[in-house]
């Protein structure tokens, strides 16, 4: 027979392999065939193809077909219960392997798991209302000459209303008042009670709302009417939650027109209650309370003035379908224009970026860091990469060991696809086992990174997103480990793997082996690299000279609203205490995000008029000495300048300015154009209607973090503008418990002064630290990203090393009959390792630099990045990864030649 | 368990089984029939015969040898089970009992 013999239609044939059981499948091809043979030669060829068709799909009867169950045949006679023990034989026979990657794969999974809860908790914020694309928030977006940016969310009282009024396109605009406030709760015939506010990341949890903030966010109303509840004055909404922790229990019913006392003194009651939002929302708010109480209350003052900004105060609005964005923002410059303000520039943030937007803040939510959360995403996934490749490199280099097992599945009529299956199951066990401890690691892991992990983070197993992941997880990891491996090992040929010549096979693949530890490396030295360039970077912010002293000086929080003699108390009596050697009243310490003058102009009217806009801080005549700071120029403040009038007397003329004597920092006198800073000194300079010479010029000294350049600033002095009391301590070696004491001396004498305030105090070495928490945070998940890269990294070695020693055994053998020595022999089993740690250095030392530069450029001030550091790195790897193989190599190369020769 | 009552077109069935001896398979069968019973057996219903005789346990199978025509495929051959045969034989039986009760005359009268 040749081959031109026509043959039944093959798609037929496959169909009734498809459907039909294996033990009847080989008689009835049988038949068909046979009727085939005999329609051809009386019917013709397409007359018996139809009839073959015909027949194949009249086959389709019930003990016929196949019943889908897990032992169906896959390739050949290998059933997929079969595969899975045979999957389960080979892994628990190579112990030491399938450890090595079950342990790695569940960290990769772990990390994966993890981030990927983390970040999709920051990106569920405040998807889930209605509109959402229409809802936007006011901002006015400056950034002054220094990269300082101002807070621009925050708007003064009247904007909102007079926004609604007299624009359109907007179908609510409504103002946020947030506030933190405890509360009293009248009860009849008892002791009021007393509900503290709430701690944690959104304290802010009341705000005073109108109508139109209903129209914007939606509640699911359980009492009250959305309409009318936020209509009067001193009428409350309150959410499920809070109204149980008001009055404990109870129904929504009756809750309705119950007592709530605000600040002592904002007696409101309740008009609604809403159900609590169970999905993440910035908008935290509790306590709704009717934006017309604040305009009948104590409260009022805050919000009339059209200048009076407060970052408590926010605007949002809801565009009314078919506006955009620009036709809204259009009116803006003639709105402000009419009331004559200097906030012209005024932009709407939508919704979607306020919980990612830095540059505006506001007291009441959160922001998430979104480069942060892409590189975290980067990282996961590298670290699944290298976990993966240790399972490709060692089933690559143990392929060898299956070279005849695949060759007598070949010639037993398996396929090749049969055996990357067989493969793949393997992996599949591995990679659903590493996914199952992984999950059970999952809350604990995360509970331990509570202070880097937001609350709230969890793993849900009802969530449908989170399956899917877990799914999409498993799949994918499943064919980056198992597909390569799985396609090299079914690619042998059987008649040189049965003859025993795998090795020749294989030796053109271990380029890849070598390229995939060359990329794990790399990896591990980025993450080494910028662990260390980080690390260089914050300590070089925290101990290079700062122009100022941080040591043993603690900060006081002064309470506002309260008599401003009580602050020159506090400081006298706080002197006085044993262990303090100065104090200090001042509004801010010399870097802080928190200085006096925001915007301020100053204008010094001489060869040229020169208007410069320094920041600046009220401070006293022990400031200077207390933080260590230099003069350069003049005199320190006097006591008479503290206490001269700086607000010009009321009824003054122009001719009796007030007085402000003023200290530059060179910055500044070199700004107001004097080339020597003596020169400065005695200079009258004009702040609207202040004055007053500068008496002196301080060393420039960092007064914002070091992501800012050293800007013009300035210190001024005046009685009672104190906000903060800082202690410089006589004893910088003094032990724990007499600081302690120290501390607990200071309380009293406050408590004594500030009754029932809290005593908030801070060493202002720790606040420095506080403004590089970004930084810390880089370093830490740097620092837990090496620890993984690293060990898994080398987890893969050591499997490989063990096996390679394992393999060259005989030759080990030989080598030391002939006279080799261990150290000769050790050497040889590690040439290759450290060749290729090398060579990763290699990569990696460019790619870190580029990395670690573009960082830095986010600071003004920036540590160098020494080579040493780029070989440190590769040393330490290098070192790391000679250590993991010794075990393997010294054992090998120590082992006694006899045992491993004997059995040839 | 289904009864062992046999239908008529099993009946034939078994009886061309025990005809064809050692060869009585599943093509060969369908031709016996078609050309004995004058009428055309289809192979699927053959099958589904066959297949229902297997269950009943009346007759056994095993794969015989392959053939060219058969593309190599082996052929389920059926031999009868001591079961299948006393069947067979207690059908005849009451054929043959019916048989006898008539007479002679009446039959070619009814023919």
């Amino acid at each position: 027979m040749n081959g031109k013999v026509p043959q039944p239609p093959k798609w037929a044939v496959r169909f009734l392999a498809w459907y039909c059981r294996p033990e009847l499948l080989e008689d009835l091809q049988g038949d068909l065939n046979e009727y085939f043979h005999r329609n051809l030669m009386i019917r013709g060829v397409s007359a018996a193809r139809l009839i073959y068709i015909i027949d194949v799909m009249k086959f389709t009867r019930s003990y016929i077909l196949r019943k889908p169950s897990l032992s169906n045949p896959l390739n050949g006679k290998v059933t997929m219960k079969k595969q899975l023990l045979f999957a389960l034989r080979r892994l628990g026979r190579h112990k030491l392997t399938t450890g090595i990657n079950l342990l790695g794969l569940t960290f990769g999974i772990l990390s994966c798991v993890v981030i990927y809860l983390y970040v999709s908790f920051e990106f569920s914020y405040d998807k889930f209302h209605a509109d959402a694309a229409r809802i936007y928030r006011l901002v006015v977006p400056t950034t002054n000459d220094y990269g300082i940016e101002s807070n621009g969310a925050m708007m003064s009282g009247p904007i909102g209303p007079a926004l609604r009024q007299e624009t359109t396109g907007f179908s609510a605009v409504t103002t946020l008042f947030t506030d933190d406030s405890h509360v009293l709760i009248p009860v009849a015939g008892q002791p009021v009670r007393v509900i503290p506010g709430i701690s944690g990341d959104q304290t802010y949890h009341i705000t005073f709302a109108d109508t139109d903030y209903l129209k914007i966010f939606h509640y699911q109303w359980l009492a009250g009417n959305p309409a009318t509840a936020l209509q009067k004055p001193f009428s409350v909404v309150l959410t499920q939650s809070e109204a149980k922790r008001y009055f404990q229990r109870g129904t929504p019913e009756d809750w309705m027109g119950r007592s709530v006392v605000y600040e002592d003194s904002l007696t409101v009651s309740v008009t609604g209650i809403v159900k609590d939002w169970d999905r993440n929302s910035d908008f935290g708010f509790k306590d709704l309370i009717s934006y017309s109480s604040l305009e009948n209350s104590f409260l009022k003052t805050y919000i009339q003035n059209w200048n009076m900004a407060g970052s408590n105060i926010n605007v949002y609005v809801k565009l009314a379908p078919g506006t955009t964005i620009a036709q809204a923002e259009q009116q803006f410059p003639a709105f402000f224009q009419r009331h004559g303000t200097k906030k012209a520039r005024l932009a709407l943030q939508p919704l979607a970026d306020i919980h990612f937007n830095a540059a505006y803040q506001d007291p009441y939510s959160r922001r998430a860091h979104k480069p942060t959360l892409f590189a975290l995403a980067g990282i996961a996934l590298f670290i699944l990469v290298i976990a993966a490749i240790n399972f490709i490199n060692l089933a690559t280099a143990q392929s060898v060991l299956r070279a005849k097992e695949v060759g007598i599945r070949k010639v037993m009529g398996s396929s090749i696809g049969g055996i990357v299956r067989q493969f793949l199951i393997e992996t599949g066990v591995i990679v659903v086992a590493a996914m199952a401890l992984a999950l059970l690691l999952t809350n604990p892991v995360i509970a331990a990174l509570h202070g880097f992990i937001p609350e709230g983070v969890r793993l849900h197993m009802t969530d449908p997103d989170t399956w899917l992941f877990i799914g999409t997880t498993i799949g994918v990891t499943c064919l980056i480990a198992g597909w390569y491996p799985g396609r090299a090992l079914s690619s042998f040929l059987p008649v040189t793997s049965l003859k025993g010549q795998g090795f020749r096979q294989l030796n053109s693949k271990s380029y890849l082996r070598k390229g995939l530890i060359v990329f794990q490396f790399t990896v591990s030295l980025l993450f080494i690299i910028g662990t260390l360039m980080v690390g260089r970077q914050i300590h070089y912010m925290l101990n290079t000279d700062l122009g100022f002293n941080k040591d043993a000086i603690l900060t006081i929080d002064i309470p506002r609203d309260q008599p401003n003699n009580r602050k020159d108390v506090l400081a006298a009596e706080i002197r006085h205490l044993t262990g303090v050697r100065q104090v200090s009243l001042n509004t801010a310490d010399p870097q802080s995000l928190q200085h006096e003058f925001l915007g301020m102009q100053l204008e010094y009217k001489g060869p040229t008029d020169v208007t410069i806009m320094p920041g600046g801080d009220f401070i006293d005549t022990g400031y200077l000495s207390l933080y260590g700071m230099t003069l350069v120029a003049g005199r320190n403040f006097y006591l008479a300048d503290t206490a001269r009038r700086a607000i010009p007397a009321s009824g003054s003329t122009p001719a009796q300015p007030g007085y402000q004597a003023i200290i530059l920092n060179e910055t500044a006198a070199r700004a107001l154009g004097f080339n020597q800073p003596a020169d400065a000194i005695g200079k009258q300079m004009i702040n609207g209607p202040i004055s007053g010479p500068v008496v002196g010029v301080v060393k420039d000294f960092h007064s914002d973090d070091m992501h800012a350049k050293i800007r013009p600033f300035l210190f001024s002095t005046q009685a009672g503008t104190g906000r903060q009391l800082s202690v410089k301590l006589s004893s910088a070696g003094a032990s724990a418990a007499e600081v302690r004491k120290m501390m607990a001396n200071m309380e009293s004498v406050y408590k004594k002064i500030y009754p029932g305030t809290p005593f908030q105090s801070q060493f202002f070495d720790q606040s420095l630290e506080q403004l590089y928490t970004q930084e810390r945070q880089t370093s830490q998940v740097l620092n837990i990203a090496m620890g993984i890269a690293i060990f898994i990294s080398c987890m893969g070695l050591f499997g490989l090393a063990a096996f390679t020693a394992n393999q060259r055994t005989r030759e080990i053998g030989i080598r030391k009959v002939l006279g080799a020595g261990v150290p000769q022999l050790v050497s040889m089993l590690s040439r290759e390792f450290v060749l290729l740690v090398g060579i990763s250095t290699l990569i990696a030392a460019p790619v870190a630099g580029w990395g670690v530069y573009e960082w830095l450029q986010h600071f003004a001030y920036r540590t160098s990045m020494p080579w040493w550091i780029f070989v440190l790195a590769g040393i330490a790897a290098m070192v790391i990864a000679l250590l993991t193989i010794s075990l393997q190599t010294i054992r090998a190369a120590t082992a006694n030649p006899v045992t491993s020769l004997r059995s040839e | 368990m289904k009864g062992t009552h046999l239908g008529e077109f099993e009946e034939l069935v078994l009886l061309t089984i025990a005809s064809l001896v050692n060869s009585a398979y599943s093509v060969a069968i369908c031709d016996e029939l078609s050309k004995h019973a004058d009428r055309t057996v289809k192979l699927g219903v053959a099958h589904a015969a066959l297949h229902r005789l297997e269950e009943k346990g009346l007759v056994k199978s095993e794969l015989g040898e392959a053939s060219p025509t058969r593309g190599g495929k082996r052929k389920r051959l059926y031999t009868l089970t001591s079961a299948g045969r006393a069947s067979l034989l207690r059908s005849k039986e009451i054929r043959d009992t019916l048989w006898q009760k008539i007479p002679n005359l009446t039959l070619n009268r009814v023919l």
